[in-house]
Formats: C-alpha cells, structure tokens, sequence
C-alpha cells in the first residue's frame, strides 16, 4: 500500500474544481441518511454510495460536468474504463464520513437553513416546501461572492482534501479516508421491470410527506394498470391514508404497468429519499419482479446540466397476517398479494 | 353505511383548520357532535376550566350537509357524537391555506367528509377525501372514539354583565400580557377598564423565591367597547392563557367578541361569530367578591339552605402569596386549580346526600353522564411538580399556594367535626408528621393516585386530619362525605411545613373552610 502512496505523491490521482460547493452540497445532502459513504472516482466523475442495513442504497453520481475542471489521472492502465458502476478494482475506492463531508461542503453556507436537515419540511409544513434549488437574491451565488471548491486525493491512505475559497478566505479540509466497505448493490433486475413509473418529484414528495402525518411505519405502494394508477398508503395509530393519482395521464408522465404490484416499504426509509424528491424534477420509479423499489431522481442543477440520485429499496415481504390490523387500505389487496 | 357526508370548499378548509387550531390550544381530542343542520366541535380543558366550542352551520359553512341518523331499532340517534384526537385531525387540515397561492399544483378543490359507523362489517371510520387538483385523492380514515362529548352550560339571563369589543383591539391588548403571566382581571371603575395580567407563581425553589412576577395593566375607555353594560368595581378574574388562545383564533378576523358575566366563580361565555361559524367559549372565572359586590345577590337568597350560607372571603393566605399580591388584585389561589374548583365541587359533592344539589349556575356548569374516572382527570402537572416535590423539606413553606378560598360547609356539619376533632392550633404540628405510609392500604390513595386536582369541603384543621387518616370510616363521616375527608387527610399530609399558626389562625376552629390543594403532591 505504501509503494502506491509514494508513487502517487508527487501527482494526484484526482484533482477537480468547482466554481461553487453549493451544487455538491445539494446533490450529497440527498443521501445523508447515513454516516459513511463509499466514493469511487473514475474518468467520468465521482459517485458516493451510502446505505443502510443492506435495505435501502442511495448513490449520487457527481458528473465531471458540475466541475470546470477535472483531473483523474488513474494509477493504473486502462484509461477508457468508463463505466463506474461496475466497480472495478482499479478505480480508486475508498470510503469517507459523509457528514464530515457535507459540514465542510458547507462552511460557506453553501446550504440554506431549509436544506439542512431533509426532516425539515415536516416541521414547518409548506413553509420550507419550495423547490430550495432556487436562488435566493441575497445568496453568495447572486451577491458575485461565489467562491470556488477544489477537491484533491493523491491516493490509497491519503486524506480527501478539500479546498473551499470563497472572498479572500481559503479553508482547506483533509478528510481521512477509510478502507472501502464491500457493500454489494441491491439487486435489481433491469430485466424484469414490472413498474415503471415517470412522474414529477414533486408529487411523490407531497404524498409521503401527507402519509407522513399519520406516523405510520410501513409504506404500501400499489400500482395499478386502470385506474387509481399508483396510489400510496400507509396505516399508523391513528387511522390511516392513502393517495391516489387517479388521472394518471395527466400525472404520470410514463406509465407502464402490467399487471397490479404492491409492495411495503418501511417508511421511514422511504422518507429519507424525502429530501432527493423535493430537490428533483422528475423521478422514475421503477419496481422489479421481486419488489425492489428503485427511486431515480433527475435533479437540475443550478448552471445547468442534469444529475441523477439513484435509491434502492428492498421491500417487507408481504404476508397474509400482516393486513390483518383494522386498517382497511391492506385488506383491499392484501388477499390478491398472497 | 355514512352517518354523516359533507363537502368543505377549500375556503371554508382553511376556517376549518383555524378552528382546530384553537380547540388544539383547550384539548388534545375534539369532540364532535352531528345533528341535522349543525356540526359542532368541542374541547373542555383538562382541569374543566374552559371549554371552546365552534358551531359549523350545515347550510352556511358547508357545501354540502348531510346527516342521516343511526337507527336502533326504532329508536333514532338524534345526534352523532364522537372525538377524535385533534393532531390527526390538524395533521389532516394542515395548514394548506398557504399553498394554494405557490404550489397551484398541489392546491385542494374540495374534500369530501363522510363518517362511518355501524354494527357488524361497517367499519367505524371518520373519512376525508381530500381531492387536489390533477386528480391527485388523499383519502384519511381517522379512528374515533365514540362519546357523548362534555358540554358546558352557560345560563344567559343570570349574567348581568356584559361587554363587546372588536376582537382586533382585543387581540392589540392581548399582545402586552407578558408570557410568565397567569390571571387577567377585568375590572371597570370610572368609564375605564382594566385588563390587568398578572401572575402569583413564585419561581420555584428556594433560591428564587420571590422574582418579581410581572403585572401588566391595560386600562381602556369604556367608548372603546361597542356596549359596555357591567357593575362597577367587579373584579373577574380569568386565565391569561385562554383569554390569549381565544383571541388568538377571534383575530384572525376582524369580527366582535362579546363577553357576558355574572359574577366571580361563575362562568364567562365569550362568543363571536361569522361565516357560519358560531365560536362559543366558556371559562371559569376566579376572584374574591369584595367592596360593593361582596354579598352576592344569589348567594344571599341561599342563606337558608344547608349549604355554605355565604361565600366570604377566608383570609388564610400564605405569607409568599401575600408579598407577591400586595399592591395588585388579590385573588389568592394559583391559576389552575382555582378554575377548576367550581365544577369539581360540584362532582366532589355529588355522592353526598345531605348537600343539596348545587344550584349556582356555576355549578351547575358541567352536565354531562361522564364516568366518574373523567372527574379527575389530570391537571396542570408541569406546573405542580416543583411544589409536589418539595412538600416533605421544611424550608419551603412559600411554594405552595394552599389557599382557601372561601369559607363554605354548612354549619351543622362543621359542629359536628368540631365536636370530634377537638381543634387546637397547637395540634396542628402533628398532622404535618403523619408519616405517608398510614395512607397506603386505603383504596382511596390509589384513586387519588390517578386524580391529581380535586376540590373538597370540609374542616380545615390540622388535628381533624389526623382523626380522619387513622378512622377514616368513623360513622359521623359516613354520609357520602368519606372520601373526601380521606382525601383532605391526604391533602394535610401534602401540605408543606408551613407554619401551623399560620394555617390555623386564619381558619380558626368552628369554621369550615373550602380547602382546594392538589393530592399529586403525594406522589
């Protein structure tokens, strides 16, 4: 490990800048539902991984378009290697505490007091439910104060170095970085979509963010082929709720279903992508034969281009007993589930 | 099968919210009762000291109305009643008056409401169908539980006084009572009234005792107030805090509140109304009737009967309270318990044959088939506990505010007492000793337990506390009266090492006082 250490000295493997740490933030808050995150760095940008007890993945993909420059000059061979997903040994991997990250991301404010914590909006309801991408007139963005973000990592067993500039003042982080967890994605299988659902991130952020009130702790999502289309439940103490997108072609913007899939999710999984569906545009939901819930965001970005949040959900297996509770949602298709 | 359908406009969604909102701010649950042309929302206070009700008219308020009563065989429900814990309800109705301006996508076009109730398959559900634009549905079953919800009694023609004012200016002097403040005592002299908000609490501990408690007095032209018919020198005493939640929802709109009373002790009904909504609240009132009101008329008419003839002043104050009252209006019991008192004496009293049912309009307040266990239901506990846990140290004589108000039993029950307990002020120590442990087999504790705020009339002497905890089923007590003596000899434990001179000389034998102390002390 050493030997890499000091060959790489004298170069980093990578080396980036970005005209504004706000962006990375925003992308990177997305998935703070846990405390490390996996990073891999490969010719076209840098994607963090995080999960939590092998249930739920959230991976945030940080094109090298968000970067006006950027630099990985990888150890090894094979330079065309291109597609991160695979997770090649060769690309640089390690893993870093995302929460770290995300507090030097932004010790210029770069996060408004609205996208701080994704448990917000339930606090203060709509107040802080408006798209926070925007600009405000008074952020450093607007103000000519926009500072700018270097991101460097020599290699193996050297810290993630950060270097923040913003109005004459620098702040230079180095994030240790740990061995990379081998944590194995979440299964979904591409070839066996039984939903696929495009819709407006927007609209599933109001559903959950709805169902939320009735503190449940599990997450039924139904889609049907006819109407009500997609409709989401959840039963909690005090009753239980549900919404429906009934007029599903004005709502869904692609909608393939086949036959009838419901599945349960815990919800309080499902609201931690809760702060992804308020900064996307669009999501895609996507459930497979064996009911893992993929959740892809499209999240424009300020100064254009587009990036992608991707969550993973394994479901509750489904039971007969468990729509036995007085809830009358499950015992609408709790029979056919079985 | 749907008891009960209607439709809110998203307008009438956002009232709708208001309301809850304020009925949030009285209870955790709102009851609400359905007949043919109404619905109402209720909540009662835990300490049964204000009651808050929103009257929906069906033909003004809703869109649609609809009530089709329950039949029992052939027997129909002419009204549906049931209470839903209120935080589903606002977790429901949340504040989506704000987004229909941003978020036009979201905005909501009507909600439909329907309850279900029945035997067999029908599930008892409260059920609201929000429908939002694009065809989104939110549908809600809330759980209810079903039962006949507390109503308080206001009698009209009793309440000589009265007054009306825009709840505008209202809620201009509702923003000077100071946050730490617990009264407000409305008090008119001269063609002015003041509203004075004011707080006996003394800051807990030893240490602090004594902070300053702030005062604050609004003093107003009669001119100001549309009608203004009220006995001069009155001083009506309410909780600042419930004054503050009913103006908080009256000012929303610019409407006029008009307030009606009798007398202290007796209940104020504020009401206002618009857009077919009626807003009624009605709260207890505290304060000594003094000067020219201190014979009240009713009272006096009572004289003969066996109940306490007369309701004076008692002077047995503690000496924290007296500091902290001189140079203000003088109420002397703390905020909580006191607003409590009139109903729960009137529940305390029931079992008992020999006094004869109350015919105050006070208290005669709360009519309702409550089970017993409703009767105790807890009070104010957060503002109690650093008192009840100071009782057994000898230095915080001032940290309870164990006042009596009012001198009240009537006299042939008190002869008797007097008789048995042989009242000395100097035997006054003993009571204090008692250890608590006498106290446990009596199943009495155990209720006493879960019933944190009572109020009981009987002797307030030291030594017949005693007497009553080591035979508390002496025949002589036996009428019904039992457990409220037992509760009072708890009540004597409870009380802190105050000096017994203290308590004694201002209840001096003979006389039967209104003792009004929480038992949570105890616990």
């Amino acid at each position: 490990m050493s030997s890499v250490v000091e060959e790489d000295h004298g170069a980093p493997i990578f080396k980036a800048v970005s005209s504004s740490a706000r962006q990375l933030f925003q992308l990177l808050n997305c998935i703070r539902f846990a405390p490390k995150a996996q990073v891999q760095i490969s010719n076209e940008g840098l994607r963090f991984a995080v999960e939590e007890s092998r249930v739920m993945q959230g991976i945030v993909f940080l094109d090298k378009a968000l970067f006006t420059t950027f630099n990985c000059s990888l150890p090894e061979l094979d330079p065309s290697e291109d597609e991160p997903e695979t997770g090649t040994p060769d690309l640089p991997h390690f893993s870093i505490s995302l929460a770290a990250l995300l507090e030097t991301l932004q010790i210029f404010g770069a996060a408004d007091i609205t996208t701080t914590r994704f448990s917000k909006p339930d606090n203060d309801a709509y107040g802080s439910n408006i798209r926070p991408g925007r600009p405000n007139a008074f952020s450093n963005q607007a103000l000519g104060m926009a500072g700018v973000c270097r991101l460097s990592y020599a290699g193996i067993g050297s810290p993630f170095s950060i270097i923040l500039e913003e109005s004459g003042v620098t702040t230079t982080c180095n994030l240790n970085t740990y061995e990379p967890e081998g944590a194995e994605e979440i299964p979904f299988q591409r070839d066996a979509i039984k939903v696929k659902i495009i819709m407006q991130a927007r609209w599933l952020f109001d559903a959950v963010s709805e169902l939320s009130s009735t503190s449940p702790s599990r997450l039924d999502i139904t889609a049907h082929p006819g109407a009500p289309y997609l409709s989401l439940s959840a039963a909690g103490p005090l009753g239980s709720a549900s919404v429906e997108f009934a007029k599903g072609r004005e709502l869904l913007e692609t909608f393939t279903v086949g036959e009838k899939w419901t599945q349960s999710y815990k919800f309080e999984m499902i609201k931690a992508a809760a702060e992804a569906m308020r900064l996307a545009s669009k999501v895609s939901v996507r459930g497979d034969k064996q009911g893992v819930l993929s959740l892809q965001f499209m999240v424009e970005v300020e100064g254009g281009g587009v990036s992608f949040v991707d969550f993973r959900f394994v479901p509750f297996i489904r039971e007969e007993d468990d729509e036995d509770d007085a809830s009358t949602q499950e015992d609408d298709f709790g029979e056919e589930d079985a | 099968m749907a008891i009960l359908t209607f439709t809110i406009n998203p307008e009438a969604l956002g009232k709708l919210h208001d309301a809850l909102v304020s009925l949030g701010k009285f209870s955790e649950a709102v009851c609400l009762e359905a007949s043919s042309d109404r619905l109402v929302l209720t909540a009662l206070n835990s300490s049964k000291s204000a009651y808050a009700s929103f009257t929906l008219l069906g033909n003004k308020f809703f869109s649609k109305y609809h009530y089709k009563p329950l039949k029992f065989g052939n027997q129909q429900n002419e009204k549906f009643t049931c209470k839903i814990y209120n935080k589903a309800l606002l977790s429901v109705f949340k504040s989506r008056v704000v987004d229909p301006a941003r978020e036009k996508d979201t905005a909501v076009e009507r909600c439909d409401v329907s309850v279900e109730d029945g035997e067999g398959k029908t599930k008892s559900r409260f059920i609201i169908k929000i429908v939002c634009r694009h065809g989104v549905l939110k549908t809600y079953r809330l759980t209810f539980e079903s039962v006949a919800p507390m109503h308080a009694l206001f009698v009209k023609e009793s309440a000589n006084n009265s007054w009306s004012i825009s709840s505008k200016t209202l809620r201009e002097f509702v923003e000077h009572f100071g946050p730490g403040t617990e009264q407000l005592d409305i008090y008119s002299e001269d063609g002015r009234v003041s509203f004075t908000s004011y707080t006996e609490k003394i800051m807990s501990g030893n240490v602090e005792i004594l902070k300053q408690p702030l005062h604050t007095t609004i003093a107003v032209d009669t001119l100001e107030f549309g009608e203004f018919i009220v006995e001069e020198k009155l001083h009506i005493i309410i909780s600042v805090k419930d004054f503050k939640s009913i103006i908080a929802h009256a000012g929303i709109t610019n409407t006029v509140v008009k307030a009606l009373y009798s007398r202290p002790t007796s209940p104020m009904q504020l009401t206002y109304s618009e857009d077919g909504i009626l807003s009624e609240f009605i709260l207890m009132t505290i304060g000594e009737s003094r000067g020219a009101s201190a014979t009240p008329a009713p009272n006096a008419s009572r004289t003969g009967t066996k109940r306490p003839a007369s309701r004076q002043p008692l002077e047995a104050r503690s000496s924290s309270t007296r500091t902290a009252a001189s140079g203000m209006p003088p109420p002397p019991t703390t905020a909580a318990p006191s607003l409590s008192r009139e109903p729960t004496r009137a529940r305390v009293s029931r079992p008992s044959p020999p006094p004869p049912q109350p015919s105050l309009q006070s208290e005669a307040l709360f009519v309702t088939e409550a089970d017993d266990d409703r009767r105790w239901d807890p009070a104010n506990f957060d503002e109690e506990e650093d008192e009840m846990l100071l009782w057994d140290t000898p230095g915080d004589k001032e940290t309870v505010t164990m006042n009596s108000g009012h001198l009240k039993a009537s006299e042939n029950q008190s002869r008797s007492i007097n008789a048995q307990s042989g009242l000395s002020a100097e035997d006054g120590d003993q009571s204090h000793t008692i250890p608590t442990q006498r106290l446990e087999p009596t199943q009495r504790v155990s209720e006493v337990c879960c019933n944190p705020c009572f109020v009981v009339d009987v002797p307030l002497t030291l030594r017949g506390f005693e007497d009553y905890l080591t035979e508390p089923n002496k025949p002589s007590y036996a009428d019904g009266q039992t457990n409220q003596i037992q509760y009072v000899a708890l009540l004597a434990l409870a009380l802190p090492r105050r000096r017994p001179q203290d308590l004694v000389a201002k209840a001096p034998s003979g006389l039967w006082c209104s003792c009004l102390v929480r038992a949570s002390y105890l616990l």
